[in-house]
């Protein structure tokens, strides 16, 4: 089986209600060794670390993953055996380098708090990882989880963003599972049968670590968004999903994108946007919509088209089996459920939103607009020339290491390399003396925030003359089209050129998604040295002037 | 309703038409502690009920297995 095709299925039985462990399990058996993942999918090492039974789980997890277009390399720790591996600096858990921690302790696995904290601190210390920990439920039965657990919201806030609590004692829907009979045939906490929506709960720190989070939110109307098919009862009788769209509505302050793709009359569509005030989503929220009798997938790819995303970053909610089925099997890598599971889906999930998030969707509004004044205006340097572009390009700041992380994890189409960087590689980078600086830009229509960010190993060849290496240097798709890339690199030369330096080398290194930044350097008048099948190389030794577009004014701090 | 021997085959990825009443874990490679548990999962949620620890316990075939579905009002 193909990556592809597990992804198809895995989608297929994520819709259906009668799905059991076993179907996950069968399917976990079936992924394919790494070499085979496709572009899309992000390659994460996950340890899971256990005080009891979970035998099958990381194998759900793993499962579950490919839905999330993960591919999971997991490591269980031998049974019952954490506190041994946390503290060996030499055991397999630190071998195997994880970029996930998931802990599983019950209260009886724990001696004291001062145990509980040299556990966490020695994983912090000695990986580069996300820790999770599920919380201690009231059901462990000793009476110390309320002890335990206000410690760890303690270590919490010590652990600088890198300890995650799954509150699992929390959620109404795991309780009854906690402590069943599997705990006495086979000393499970969990029982089996609750593994796949476990799994979904707590991937989504897996989504976050490995920075691939959903982007897009396609949305069907009658009988999604609202009770009952306008076309038919009319626009006064319908009733809106205010639960529904009081949660899309989160997702949309959160930075997701919404979108309609739905079959019915535009205009039968649109008079409930405009009639009806106890919608809770309005026209504004959405960046764009498809109102027609076209087949799905083919709106869906008008719509990836238009905003210019890749369709893995995209879900989908549709009240009809038809219609996801429609859409699963042309697009397996978009995740495709029904209404109710949206609540519960992972996907969209980040540690810390940053400012561009709050306000994406306005920005693609204004974008919207920018698009009707492009089509009125001849030429393409008109259109620039009337927009007033002003680049703002800074040193790298604590308020910016959370977006310069974000932007090295999502930007795939103008990325010279593709680099991906969590916040803690960013600060260790800076730490050693890097040159980080982001771009933030703007134009008459509004504020696009930070959309570029470049990254320079000073050290490159640090004897007299000496070389600096454009280790990144990316651009948001939001802002292509716009020559920015030559103001910011001309930028970084003239740094380069004050500091001395004799020579900078850049490397482009094609991953079959960022073709639109293999002619920069070229065009930019760098000169190639070397060409390889997995990436070129080029240098600038300041031979002649860098020209920066007239129609780009740039700021600095 | 799903046969017994469909749920069996699924869990333990056996043909079904190996599985006999008499067929006990040992003649099954695949039917371990952690397959058996798997089946008891299965068939909880395929029939929509709840074993108990003895009825897990007790059972030593596939025999036994069909004579607790039928205690439960199954009819397999």
């Amino acid at each position: 089986m193909t990556v592809n095709e597990l992804q198809s299925e895995i989608s297929r039985i994520y819709k259906e209600p009668q799905v059991s462990v076993v179907d996950y399990l069968n399917l976990a058996k079936k992924i394919p060794n790494p070499a085979e993942i496709p572009a899309h999918f992000r390659h994460l090492r996950v340890a899971f670390l256990a005080g009891y039974t979970i035998q099958g789980f990381p194998e759900v997890v793993r499962a579950m993953g490919i839905f999330h277009n993960l591919w999971i390399e997991s490591y269980q720790a031998p049974y019952n055996q954490v506190t041994q591996e946390v503290l060996n600096p030499e055991s397999t858990l630190y071998s195997f380098n994880p970029d996930m921690v998931y802990l599983l302790l019950d209260t009886g696995n724990i001696l004291d708090q001062m145990h509980l904290e040299t556990i966490i601190t020695k994983i912090i210390e000695r990986t580069r990882a996300e820790v999770v920990i599920f919380d201690f439920p009231e059901a462990s039965g000793d009476g110390r989880s309320g002890e335990l657990n206000a410690h760890l919201n303690v270590l919490t806030d010590k652990s600088k963003g890198r300890l995650h609590v799954f509150k699992a004692g929390q959620k109404p829907e795991l309780k009854p599972y906690w402590n069943s009979k599997y705990k006495e045939l086979g000393d499970f906490r969990f029982s089996p049968e609750v593994f796949p929506v476990l799994a979904e709960n707590i991937l989504r720190y897996a989504v976050a670590r490995a920075g691939n989070p959903r982007k897009c939110l396609l949305l069907d109307l009658d009988d999604t968004l609202w009770n009952g098919v306008v076309g038919e009862i009319g626009v006064l009788e319908i009733e809106p999903f205010q639960d529904l769209q009081g949660y899309i509505a989160s997702l949309y302050e959160k930075g997701i994108i919404l979108a309609i793709a739905s079959k019915n009359n535009e205009e039968d569509a649109m008079e409930v946007f405009e009639k009806r005030p106890d919608m809770i989503l309005k026209k504004d929220h959405f960046a764009i919509w498809r109102i027609n009798w076209q087949p799905k997938p083919l709106n869906i790819r008008e719509i990836a088209e238009e905003l210019n995303l890749g369709t893995s970053s995209m879900v989908f909610v549709d009240n009809s089996d038809f219609e996801l089925e429609a859409v699963r099997r042309i697009y397996p890598e978009i995740a495709v459920m029904t209404p109710q599971k949206l609540f519960d889906f992972s996907g969209f999930h980040v540690f810390s939103l940053t400012e561009e998030d709050r306000s994406r969707g306005k920005m693609y509004t204004e974008e919207r607009k920018r698009k009707e004044l492009q089509s009125s205006l001849v030429s393409t340097a008109d259109f620039l020339r009337e927009i007033d572009l002003e680049v703002r390009i800074e040193p790298a700041l604590e308020a910016t290491i959370a977006r310069i992380s974000q932007l090295s994890q999502r930007t795939n189409q103008f990325n010279l390399t593709t680099r991906r960087y969590t916040e803690t590689d960013v600060v260790n980078l800076m730490a050693k003396g890097w040159k980080i600086w982001t771009l933030a830009a703007k134009d008459k229509f509004g504020d696009y925030g930070i959309v570029g960010v470049c990254m320079v190993d000073p050290f490159y060849e640090p004897a007299e003359g000496y070389a600096w290496r454009i280790d990144t240097l990316l651009l948001s798709c939001r802002i292509l089209g716009r020559e920015v890339e030559k103001a910011f690199l001309g930028h970084v030369l003239n740094k380069a050129r004050v500091d001395g330096v004799a020579r900078v080398a850049a490397e482009f290194i094609p991953t079959g998604k960022n073709a639109p930044a293999d002619p920069f350097l070229p065009n930019a008048g760098f000169y190639l040295e070397q060409e390889t099948e997995k990436s070129k190389w080029y240098s600038w030794k300041f031979e002649r002037e860098f020209s920066i577009p007239e129609f780009i004014r740039v700021l600095t701090a | 309703m799903q046969y017994l021997e469909d749920i069996i085959s699924k869990v333990l990825e056996i043909d079904p038409a190996v599985i006999k009443d008499s067929t006990r874990p040992a003649d099954i490679e695949s039917w371990d502690s952690f397959n058996g548990l798997m089946l008891v999962a299965e068939l909880e949620k395929q029939y929509n009920l709840r074993f108990s620890i003895e009825e897990v316990i007790s059972v030593k075939n596939v025999g036994d297995i069909r004579k607790i579905l039928r205690q439960h009002g199954i009819d397999v």
